[in-house]
């Protein structure tokens, strides 16, 4: 019996603090067990992204992997990292494989910006193409080194990325085109489909994004010298492609260059489990001992512990879910991983909680929590002269745009088939937007690129975010007083629903557009959200 | 015990002086000769030489702000022959040299060309010896730390005189006697100032400070050691690289490797077997077992410059000494510790470390002796978990007082200084009266004298508390900085910048635990909101009243009986003109101020009625315990609480089990014996076979009521009270216990 919260928690009858009963090293140490028990017990919340026929424990078709060479996040969500916190526990249903049968494992990252090392803490994903069924649960356990002592709003993240360049060669003796810079768009050969994104029944061994493209630099020292690319596009039926380096800034000459395979995670679901430390603020058990003074602290110390375990905030949701794709061919069984919102005077739907979220205590707050990547689309076909003073003046036009944030709590009433307003909050935020190609300094911004203009080929790569994304993403948090939330009566789970809307671009919120854009309207500012958490705060 | 004063007299004695009677081991004593014949039967040689008898000493202390106060005495000594030729010779050069060097204890003394006769004083570095022997052929045996003297170590070759060589600071104890009983009473210590003469010549006038005033002022690292003082360690890369020869350093840890400190970061660096520092000190963690900053700090290195590959490192690298109970984040287990043992970062053991050598290298330790550290000790027993995060001394190769970083840690966990009524610096636990210092209490009280003061201070603070801490600024570090003000009282106080103002400084916690620090500490806030009286009496001798005057004592006022027109303030606000206080423990006193008058060896004394807000004390935690297993008549209990869970438990003592989660089995039974540290002997039968896992407890208190454990009270224990919000026991009702607050960090 070790008092210690390991054995759970225990009920302390009313024999054992009734009138005249002594205050006892017994009593004072059934409380402080207990209170280390909750903490122990921690907090669970899954994340259940959309994803197509998920009956079926081995289904690959159709469910988009996330596979990268370069590290890139499966997850990555805004958290509030709370004081006492020690472990975070995840679990990822997934499957682990690459398609041209190297049994190729990959290595992931569980890490807290600000809070951990970027190391964080590894998970590995090991190939499971050939188990059965093919997806299990890979698991890791991140411990700080000691309880956070300050609450923080960070990320938390998900990362993959294979510990190194399979040398099995796909596709080789190819030839490219030079690559210059960053993020380009580059053409290959016309005698080689290096570039062409061949997947009929993505994923599968045509599928580029499932390859890296390998250039041999003759400059390069040693024989495995060059340059490693994911792909971030490709064309179907041509020979051209976005391509993202996975070192920066190279200078790759016209070499010979090959295709090389990449593993791959897909996932169903994803629990994190928070615990706190168990013995974070209290008094060690020493305190407790017998033959001590019982003084003011020791009367309030059990309270005031029970009170701030009380208070501390629960995730009960994490998104975007996703949408549903069935082929993953683009555009029509393509899954969109974020979730989007083109600029509207009428509020448009961020995402939509179905009625998930059910808080346990009284008149809480809610917070609704989202990463946002604000993008514009890049008019070229819209700028008369495409001068670098234009699209300068573009840019300072539209960096910055006021959005109203709708937050929407509803409930089912009693005998109502309509979920009625419960509580809601309109606020006001400005943010950055960022030109979806014209900086082509970020995968991400790419991705919105093809998603918002493309029409051949799938942005490969949605729904991950690579390094130099993380610093564009900006942080929205949102406050709901659920006034008159009672969880002992009012029992029917909320919903929660997320609208945005903005002006329209003369609004005083713009800077002047140049005279030679046209065409230019607030349906070209776009906000993506890459994450999203809904907590509820007791108070 | 009678009040009346008795004959005594009172003198000085000077560290390690032999009177003119070598055989009094004690030394050399001068006092005022008023007609009044010294004891024979003293150790000391009590000779006529004061020419007036100084008037008082008086040595305070602040318990909310840690803050002491001390003064001094002035001696004036009769300019006769024996005195000057003693106190005013200066002394040109050694008489001779020490051949064989002798330990603290050595008692065979070779001097390299001295002849000495028995009795006859030898004087080397702080310690006199006196001969007791001549075996011949230049070889004698010596009473080592003769006439009040402390034993040292001498290394060959040390001077020696046949006379003091110095004076300043030579130690003064202020002494007195009982000449009827020969009972001899150390007063007060304290170090000479330079003597001097009056004007006329006629007086040696000697002028002495209180011992801690000057130990107070001390500073170590005097000397820091720079290993990097010819500049030959290298920057390359992201880590500095190179060694130094040094044999200096002292910080030696028993891994091999010594503390270090450039810019503002700390590293380890490996000490070989032949003194060599070797440096591998790393801004970053690039590899396994690569040596990154220790204590969370950061080496910050600027670019070296294209092409550069290595460039002189031109900062200070410099010893320092430090704890680190968190470790890096890389390998939290690189725990840092110049001590050993369980309490290796216990802020009283740091403390006391730095005050006596135990395990601290030569220079990072004052070790000056007269400290009682019994408190110290019984303080860590009692808080063996305390910890401090880190402490880091001698950064930038600058002094500490090893004093005041003392008295921080100290302060902040609750502890106040304090300086017994023989001159003794010890420490005491600043906190609430509790049911421990009632007994303690019961042992003797003071009543004051007729002709005394007696003066009243409603309040201590003026209506309303600041406190204020720093927390884990260290190393360039800002730390966290957070103020707990009490709620309500005075906003004019406010206004007009009349708070009680506290401020702690914590660099040894991290700064992430400021918060919960302020939170402790808020505790002392409130206690300081809700004010508390001091009163003012004077009293009697402590040899007459058997009640030592330490400073934080709890000493209870018997009896206003004999002041003129006694009165007393209860908490009510009514005026007691009752002559009795006897019993009250409201009336308890926390000893702050302790003023000794000399010529008549009377005390005036100030008090803190720590009680006065609860009119009463704080109880005690109850013992339990978890059966083990049960053989009649004998529980085994599993000790789960404390080493000895039985031991808490007493014969007599009312019982009853319960299950795990508190529903009570069976009936009340009586504990027999405690015949082990983890066995009850049981005389009566619950009604049920005791389980393992089954909890042992107190029964309820109007069946349990037992004074052999506390005689000052059948209910030593805080119970929970009834629906009246009373506790009923078997000899009556009492009001429900009122908790306390505390004092100190406790996180």
């Amino acid at each position: 019996m070790s008092f210690d919260g390991t054995e759970g928690f225990v009920a302390v009858d009313e024999d054992a603090v009734a009138a005249n009963e002594c205050e006892d090293t017994f009593i004072d140490n059934a409380l402080r067990s207990n209170h280390m028990a909750l903490r122990l017990l921690g907090h669970q919340v899954t994340w259940t992204p959309r994803t197509f026929d998920s009956d079926d424990f081995s289904q690959s078709v159709g469910i988009r992997p996330y596979a990268s060479l370069a590290r890139s996040s499966i997850l990555s969500i805004p958290w509030i990292a709370q004081v006492g916190m020690l472990t975070t526990h995840i679990a990822i249903h997934c499957r682990v494989a690459d398609e041209h049968g190297q049994n190729l494992s990959t290595q992931g990252n569980l890490t807290m910006p600000g809070i951990t090392s970027a190391r964080g803490e590894r998970l590995s994903f090991t190939n499971s193409d050939g188990s059965t069924p093919e997806y299990k649960v890979e698991e890791a356990t991140l411990e700080l080194r000691e309880p956070l002592a300050n609450e923080r709003i960070t990320d938390l993240r998900i990362d993959q990325q294979p510990g190194e360049l399979d040398t099995y060669t796909i596709d080789g003796s190819l030839n490219a085109h030079a690559v210059l810079r960053q993020g380009a768009y580059v053409s290959g050969n016309s005698s080689d489909d290096i570039m062409q994104q061949a997947a009929a029944s993505p994923p599968d061994s045509g599928d580029r994004h499932l390859m890296v493209w390998y250039n041999q630099d003759e400059n390069a020292v040693g024989d495995n010298g060059g340059q490693a690319f994911d792909f971030l596009w490709a064309a179907p039926a041509d020979d051209f492609a976005y391509m993202r380096p996975l070192e920066a800034n190279p200078y790759i000459a016209s070499q010979d260059c090959e295709l090389r395979p990449l593993p791959y995670v897909q996932v169903r679901a994803i629990e994190i489990n928070e615990t706190w430390a168990p013995d974070f603020d209290l008094r060690p058990q020493g305190r407790y001992a017998p033959d001590r003074v019982v003084d003011g602290r020791d009367a309030i110390e059990h309270a005031i512990v029970l009170d701030r375990i009380y208070r501390r905030k629960r995730c009960l949701w994490i998104g975007p879910r996703g949408t549903e794709g069935d082929s993953e061919i683009w555009p029509g069984g393509y899954g969109e991983k974020f979730a989007r919102v083109a600029g509207s005077t009428s509020a448009t739907s961020l995402f939509s909680v179905p009625p998930q979220i059910q808080p346990r205590t009284k008149n809480p707050k809610i917070l609704v929590l989202l990463n946002l990547l604000p993008t514009w689309d890049t008019p070229i076909g819209s700028v008369a002269a495409t001068t670098i003073n234009t699209v300068a003046a573009l840019e300072k036009a539209l960096e910055q745009a006021e959005w109203t944030f709708d937050v929407a709590i509803k409930r089912y009433a009693d005998g109502s088939t309509t979920p009625g307003t419960i509580a809601s909050v309109s606020e006001v935020r400005v943010l950055e937007h960022y030109p979806q190609l014209l900086t082509p300094l970020s995968a991400a911004l790419i991705s919105e690129d093809v998603i918002r203009t493309g029409n051949i080929g799938g942005a490969l790569k949605e729904g991950q975010l690579f390094e130099e994304d993380h610093a564009l993403i900006q942080r929205v948090v949102l406050e709901v007083e659920l006034t008159g939330y009672d969880p002992s009566s009012n029992d029917a789970p909320c919903f929660v629903d997320v609208q945005l809307s903005t002006s329209s671009l003369t609004g005083l919120q713009f800077a002047e557009v140049p005279d030679d854009v046209s065409g230019l309207d607030q349906g070209d500012l776009v906000v993506t959200c890459t994450g999203a958490t809904i907590w509820e705060a007791p108070q | 015990m009678s009040n009346e004063p008795r004959s005594h007299i009172i003198g000085i004695h000077l560290e390690g002086i032999p009177g003119e009677d070598r055989s009094k081991t004690a030394g050399r004593v001068y006092y005022l000769d008023k007609g009044n014949v010294p004891n024979a039967s003293s150790d000391y040689d009590w000779l006529p030489g004061l020419v007036s008898e100084p008037f008082s000493v008086e040595t305070s202390i602040n318990p909310f702000t840690g803050e002491w106060n001390v003064s001094s005495f002035t001696f004036e000594l009769s300019n006769n022959n024996s005195i000057a030729t003693y106190l005013l010779r200066t002394l040109q050069k050694p008489d001779d040299f020490l051949t064989i060097a002798m330990d603290e204890s050595l008692t065979a003394f070779i001097p390299v060309s001295g002849t000495y006769s028995v009795n006859d004083a030898i004087f080397m570095g702080d310690e006199t010896l006196r001969v007791t022997a001549d075996l011949g052929s230049g070889l004698y045996t010596v009473e080592r730390g003769a006439y009040g003297s402390t034993p040292e170590a001498h290394a060959a070759g040390t001077a020696i005189t046949t006379h003091p060589s110095y004076w300043v600071p030579r130690l003064v104890t202020l002494v007195s006697q009982d000449v009827a009983t020969g009972v001899e009473t150390i007063r007060w210590r304290g170090y000479i100032d330079p003597p001097e003469t009056s004007e006329d010549g006629a007086r040696i006038i000697l002028r002495t400070r209180e011992a801690y005033t000057r130990w107070r002022s001390i500073k170590l690292n005097n000397n820091p050691v720079d290993l990097n003082t010819s500049r030959q360690l290298r920057r390359r890369s992201n880590r500095i690289v190179g060694n130094a020869a040094n044999v200096e350093v002292t910080t030696r840890s028993s891994a091999g490797w010594i503390a270090v400190q450039t810019k503002n970061a700390v590293h380890a660096a490996q000490l070989t077997g032949s003194g060599t520092v070797l440096f591998q000190l790393f801004s970053e963690e690039t590899a396994a077992g690569a040596n990154p900053p220790r204590l969370d700090s950061v080496l910050e290195l600027e670019d070296l410059g294209d092409g550069v590959f290595e460039q002189a490192w031109d900062e200070p690298v410099w010893e320092v000494l430090v704890w680190d109970r968190i470790g890096d984040e890389a390998n939290p287990s690189r725990t840092i510790s110049p001590l050993t043992g369980d309490d290796a970062f216990h802020p009283v053991r740091i403390a006391r470390e730095l005050l006596e050598q135990n395990e601290l290298p030569d220079g990072w330790t004052a070790d000056l002796g007269h400290i009682d550290f019994s408190a110290f000790d019984d303080a860590i027993a009692a808080t063996p978990d305390l910890q401090i995060d880190q402490l880091i001394l001698g950064v930038g190769g600058q002094p500490f007082s090893p004093f005041e970083v003392a008295e921080e840690l100290l302060r902040a966990h609750g502890f106040i200084p304090s300086i017994t009524d023989r001159g003794t610096y010890s420490a005491e636990l600043f906190r609430t009266l509790n049911l421990g210092d009632v007994q303690q209490a019961t042992n003797g009280g003071v009543s004051p004298y007729e002709d005394g003061p007696l003066h009243w201070k409603p309040a201590f603070s003026a209506g309303s508390a600041e406190i204020s801490a720093s927390v884990g600024a260290y190393l360039g570090k800002p730390g966290h900085k957070g103020v707990v003000r009490a709620v309500g009282g005075s906003k004019r106080a406010a206004i007009l910048n009349e708070r009680e103002r506290v401020a702690f400084d914590m660099p040894f916690y991290r700064a992430a635990r400021g918060p919960a620090i302020l939170q402790e500490l808020s505790n002392a806030a409130a206690l300081l909101y809700y004010d508390l009286p001091r009163m003012r009496v004077r009293a009697a001798d402590t040899l007459i009243t058997g009640v030592a005057y330490d400073l934080g004592a709890f000493i209870p006022i018997d009896d206003l009986g004999t002041l003129e027109t006694p009165w007393w303030v209860d908490r009510d606000g009514n005026r007691i003109e009752g002559p009795d206080l006897d019993g009250r423990t409201d009336a308890i006193g926390l000893l702050v101020a302790r003023k000794l008058h000399t010529d008549n060896l009377t005390y005036t004394l100030t008090f803190v009625f720590m009680g006065y807000r609860t009119g009463g004390y704080a109880r005690y935690r109850g013992p339990a315990a978890v059966v083990s297993s049960w053989s009649a008549p004998n529980i085994t209990v599993a000790n789960t609480f404390t080493d000895s869970d039985a031991g808490f438990f007493d014969g007599g003592d009312e019982v009853q089990l319960f299950s795990r989660d508190g529903v009570k089995k069976g009936n009340v039974a009586t504990i027999d014996s405690i015949p082990s540290a983890n066995v009850i002997k049981m005389s009566g039968a619950f009604g049920v076979t005791p389980a393992a896992g089954d909890i042992l407890r107190l029964a309820s208190s109007d069946v349990y009521f037992n004074d052999s454990r506390y005689p000052v009270t059948g209910r030593p224990y805080c119970h929970f009270a009834d629906a009246n919000e009373e506790i009923d026991h078997n000899s009556g009702v009492e009001q429900a216990d009122e908790y306390s607050g505390g004092m100190g960090v406790t996180v």
